[in-house]
Order: C-alpha cells, then structure tokens, then sequence
C-alpha cells in the first residue's frame, strides 16, 4: 500500500503558509491524523499548528486520547500524518521516502521511552553504542568517545559493562537517555520518560534533562502528567482533541 | 566483531532450547546429506575404477563406425583391420603424451567344454600386459580394492602370459564342474582337469574350437554376467574367430579428466583423415552402462534428498524466526526509532541465521568426518542387489563435496531468513512498539 497524501484537499484543510524563523526548529501546520479503529474512525489531530524553537524544553500534557503520542510519534517520524506540513531544522519530512526518514531518525531525533526499551541481551555501553553502529562515516575510536561522554553526561561510567537487568529503573532511563543523546541530535523526544519511576528517582531524572538541555544545547519536546516536570519548564503546550488549545 | 554480529550471537541464546532445536534440525540434515553424498561418491569411483580398469573398458574407445551398436549383429563388417589400424596408429602416435597405456580387445561367444559339461560363454580377448597394468593400477586399489579379490591372487606373470591360459568366472568354473563348492582357485586341479576346449562359430561362419587352460579366474561385479564370462588372450579369441582384426581399441589415460579433450583431438583428426572410426567416452552408449545406470538412480535419489532436507531446514527457519520475530516485535520498534532501515534489521535477522547455520554446519561437518571414518574402519560389508558377492561399505569423505552442500544449506537458509524476516518486518515502526508480541 503506497504511503498517503499528506497534502490532500479535504474540506477541513486550510489554506497556509509558511512562516519560519531562524531560531524555529519544528514548524508544523494543520496536521491531521485518523485513526481506523475496526469500524470506527478516530481523529486524533485535527489540524494542529505549533512552533517550536531550538534549544527549547517544552512539554505537551492533555488528556488521555487527546493525540499528545500521535503528536509525538509524528514530530519523531515514526509516523505519518493525513494531510498538514511538517518541517524540522528547515527540511520538509512530510513527503521523505522511508530510507531517508530513517536517516533522519538516527541523525537528528533522539527517543526516550517510558519503557525504557532497552536490549536485554547487550550491555550499557553497547546499547549506548547501538544506533551509532549504522552511520558508516563513524569509526570505532570516534564512537567508543561519543559512547563514553554520553555515559559520563548521565553519570553511569561505572555501569558501562552491566546488562539492563542488572540495573535499577532510575539507571535503565538513564541508559536510554545516553542512547538518545549519543547521536547528538538536534530534538529530543520522549513519551512519559518519568512514569515507570519513584519520584526521587524522577527528581534525578528531571535534573539530568535539564542538566543535558543546557549543556549540549538540544532541544526537549516531551509528553507527561508529571507535575514536577511540568512546574519546571519554559513552555506547557496543552492539547486537547487533537489542537493545542493552549500554549503557556 | 561489529556492534551487530555481536548482537545477533547473543539473540541466538534468548531462547536456547528453540535456537538448539533448529541448529539440531541443520545439522542432521546436513550431515545425512554429506553421508549420502560420501558413500554415492565412494560408490562412482568404485564402478568408474571397475568399469575402466578391472572391466578393461579404458577411459576411451575407438570402435570401427557403427561398431559399438552392431558388432555383436555383424561382426564381420565391424572389424578394425590391419590396415586402418595402422592409419589409428598413427593418430594416436600425435597423443602418445596422454596415453598411460592402451590395449586392443575382441570379443566372441561359444560354448566352453569340460569333458561331458558345457557352458555357453561371452568372451573377450585381450592383451595379457594390458589386463596386467589395469588390474594393478593404483586407482583400483585405492577405489576398487577387495572388488577383483580374486583376479588379484590369480594374476600372476605366469598365468597372464601363458598363451593358453584362460580366465573364468566361479560360477562358470562351478558349472562345467571343475570347481566343487568352497573352492575359490584352480590349483588344486591336475594339469588333464585344466584343459578344456571353447568351440565357436568364426565369423566366417565355419565351425572352429581352441584348447585352453583353465588357471586365472576373474569376477565382472555384476551377478547377471557371471554365468557366461570367459577372458583370454587376444591371440586366442582371433584364431578361435579366425581373424586378425580386433572390435575395439580402449586408451587408458593418464589424466582421466581430459577424456573428453582428448576425445575432440582424435575425432578431429579422425573427420580429417575420413576413416571410418568413432571415439567414445566409457560413460556413453553401452560401454559402462552399470556405471551410468547406477549413477543416474544416484543422481535423482540425491536430488531428492537435497530437495527434502532443503525444505526441512527451511521450515525450520521460518519457525524459528517467526517465533523471534513476534517475541521481538517491541525491540525491531526500538531499532527502527533508532533509525535502523528495513533492511539493516532483515540483515540483523540473516546474521543470526548465519551464526546458527554457520556453527550447526561446522559441527556437521566434524561429525560427517568422523563418521566416515568409523563406518569405513568399521569394515562393513554387504551384498548390493545385482552385484556378485560382498563389498565394503565405505565412504567417501570428500570435504570440496561437503563444502559445497554445505554453501547450498547456507544459501537456502539466509534466502529463507531474508524473505520471512522481510515479510515479517512491513509493520511500521508504531505498530512494533505498541505491538503486545506473544
């Protein structure tokens, strides 16, 4: 099945154009997204609009089913809208064929998963290592140093030889941080990274993305209820039947 | 070893019991191939080394035209005379260099006489130094050692170049009734008990009849032969025929191989000089037809083993992979956030496959040699239906063979892994994470 079209005319699409600024790392426009659901159609965006700048940590909270991880995993390119524009770092990735949406992936979109998601059957240090192993113009000395800075920035040098079950929760995401922040892409994102953890461990956690954001200049786009996480950032985008219904 | 080769190892011990299971089912498989393909090797070098030397039907023969169909119709007619065989002397002079050695043979029917017993025979004449270097050459103690038991303690200098001396069959000397049962030579017969006569019917039709000494005894490997089986000098068999022409003339070659090069340079020069002559490879017409025979029943049953245990590997594969596949579904997710292409994760699952094949295969083939070795040490010996009397059950450990059976097991697992793992991996990256797996 051929992929849709994403600039469809539909009787819900609106006219726009397209107004970046230099400092806009993202810049999305009337996005929309259906779910079918057996026999049920699910609209889990709805013409959503949004900006955001680089070096940003924004996060998206709303209700469940509002399309806060539609909204996610499109901005990530895991997947794709029905109709809208999607811009990052200046590219229009609404019409990149699969190879190169990959490429974008391992090179400019960093993910954190609340699950963590890490393989069970390497250590820290190789799944650090893991989405540095399919950019051909890398050595080993240059990924062994992107790996060990990557382990240093969140503190688990001395775990670099430990497999993931033998590591707490607050250390697993830890893990899959560094494996995001490895590639030194330009947008991090993360789906509730804080929701499997006790709250000091989250503290932790809170600290070492903040820590991160300044440091290496990244920027965080994250999706949570955690209050302590929200009370702590810049911007709270609010989404609410698949549009932002607030920006603060 | 690369980020990925070290993980896909590591994936191959997620689940031991099932990964054993389909290297166990590569290894059997591949070992029952590498039997089956050793004893069928060490079984065509047996009839190759039987047909060309201890049958004396050389690597080659030159017929008179139409000679190899017709002789026993018109023998007459095919005879190769004096003077075209000096015309083939000549041609074959300009390919000395590949001749090991070469003989003339001639064939004749009629009955061979024991006093008041009498036993249709088929006979072939040929040169006593000739039927010496073949029966001694070191193929046939290498391939064929224990086939020619029998002619081996019979064929001594004396009794191949004693003029009378005559070569028969066990059953044949049992039927004229100069061997009793348990015998296995003629040494224990007086010199009257060894004299026998062959009457014939020369070719020019007129009655004639030869004495001949019993003494040598040979075996054809084929039961159906052995009643009518006689050997003699050539001399002999042309002045019992009451010609001096001869059927055939067979090359012994010293590179086997090149039989067929060989074959072109002489039919060449053959068409050049327009004499009515042909050249034949021992594999075709009626010349070996046991070996080809044999060979060709090998060939279809080997192919429908390689086919079966094919097939059998590769359901193996597609079960298993389908298994790590679903239990993985997150996992191939995660790779695919991470920016892992389709195909980089296919070639994630192939290398798995790879290290599993690779390391059933390796073991198999220590186990294929092995148990050749045991089997051929172990001297079993049996009686092949069509075959007169026992032979070694032996095997041929020829690793090239191995090697290659091995690349075709390989080659039908990675292309079977790469089209289920294909299939398998069309989901999105979304429908992977968010996929329960089993």
């Amino acid at each position: 099945m051929g992929r849709p079209s994403l600039r469809k005319t539909t009787s819900r699409q609106l006219p726009y154009k397209l107004n970046m600024t230099a400092t806009e790392l993202i810049h999305i426009e009337s996005l929309f997204k259906t779910y079918q659901l057996g026999e049920t159609k699910v609209q889990a965006l709805r013409g959503l609009s949004l900006n955001l700048r680089k070096g940003d940590f924004t996060v998206l909270i709303g209700a469940s089913g509002s399309g806060k991880t539609t909204l996610l995993n499109v901005i990530g390119c895991l997947d794709q809208a029905d109709s809208g524009s999607l811009i990052i770092d200046g590219q229009d990735v609404t019409h990149l064929p699969e190879k190169e949406l990959c490429d974008l992936r391992n090179h400019k979109i960093g993910f954190i998963f609340q699950s963590f998601h890490l393989v069970p059957v390497l250590n820290v240090f190789e799944n650090i290592e893991l989405p540095l192993t399919i950019r051909p113009e890398l050595n080993q000395v240059q990924r062994q140093e992107m790996v060990t800075q990557a382990l240093h920035d969140v503190g688990l040098e001395d775990f670099a030889h430990h497999r993931p079950d033998q590591l707490s929760g607050g250390q697993r995401q830890r893990v899959a941080i560094a494996r995001a922040i490895v590639k030194n892409p330009i947008l991090i994102l993360a789906d509730e990274p804080t929701a499997n953890l006790d709250s000091e461990t989250t503290n932790k956690i809170i600290d070492l993305l903040f820590e991160l954001n300044q440091k290496r200049n990244m920027t965080f786009f994250f999706c949570s209820h955690d209050e302590k996480l929200i009370r702590r950032v810049a911007r709270v985008l609010k989404i609410k039947d698949g549009v932002i219904e607030s920006n603060a | 070893m690369s980020l990925v080769w070290r993980l896909a190892f590591r994936n191959l011990w997620r689940n031991p019991r099932r990964s054993f299971t389909t290297g166990m089912a590569i290894l059997a498989g591949f070992v029952g191939l590498t039997l089956l393909s050793g004893y069928i090797l060490r079984v065509r070098e047996g009839l190759k080394a039987s047909t060309v030397y201890i049958n004396l039907q050389g690597h080659v023969q030159i017929h008179k035209l139409g000679g190899l169909e017709r002789f026993a119709v018109t023998p007459k007619k095919y005879l190769i005379q004096p003077e075209l065989d000096q015309a083939l002397e000549k041609i074959l002079a300009t390919d000395e260099d590949d001749i090991q050695f070469q003989g003339k043979f001639l064939s004749g029917s009629g009955l061979i006489i024991a006093d008041n017993l009498s036993q249709p025979f088929i006979a072939r004449g040929a040169e006593a130094q000739v039927v010496e270097l073949a029966n001694h050459h070191p193929t046939v103690q290498t391939w064929a050692r224990g086939w020619n038991k029998i002619t081996e303690r019979t064929l001594s200098a004396e009794n191949l170049h004693n003029p009378q001396m005559i070569s028969i069959t066990k059953r044949m000397g049992q039927i004229i009734g100069r061997l009793k049962a348990g015998q296995d030579d003629f040494t224990t017969l007086t010199s009257e008990q060894k004299n026998v006569q062959l009457v014939t019917r020369t070719f020019a039709n007129d009655m004639n009849a030869v004495n001949a000494e019993l003494g040598m005894m040979h075996t054809t490997g084929v039961a159906l032969a052995e009643d009518t089986s006689l050997r003699a000098p050539l001399a002999m068999i042309q002045e019992m025929m009451a010609t001096d022409g001869y059927e055939y003339r067979a090359i012994f070659l010293k590179k086997p191989e090149m039989a067929f090069h060989f074959i072109d340079r002489v039919k060449r020069q053959i068409q050049e000089q327009k004499l009515p002559l042909e050249v034949f490879h021992f594999t075709e017409g009626s010349i070996g037809e046991l070996y080809t025979g044999t060979m060709n029943f090998f060939f279809v049953m080997g192919s429908f083993f390689v086919a079966l245990i094919s097939g059998m590997v590769a359901l193996s594969i597609v079960n298993s992979l389908t298994l790590g596949i679903l239990e993985r579904t997150r996992e191939i997710g995660t790779l695919k956030a991470l920016g892992f292409s389709r195909n980089q994760i296919v070639g994630l699952f192939v290398r798995e496959t790879l290290w599993l094949v690779g390391l059933s295969l390796s073991l198999g083939l220590v186990i294929s040699l092995v148990a050749c070795s045991v089997i051929n040490a172990a001297g079993i010996r049996f009686s092949p239906p069509g075959v007169e009397g026992e032979v070694n059950f032996e095997l041929s450990a020829d690793v090239t063979v191995f090697l290659l059976l091995a690349v075709v097991l390989s080659a039908i697992a990675l292309a079977t892994s790469a089209l289920v793992s294909r299939g398998r991996l069309k989901k999105s990256a979304i429908g992977l994470l968010s996929d329960q797996g089993v």
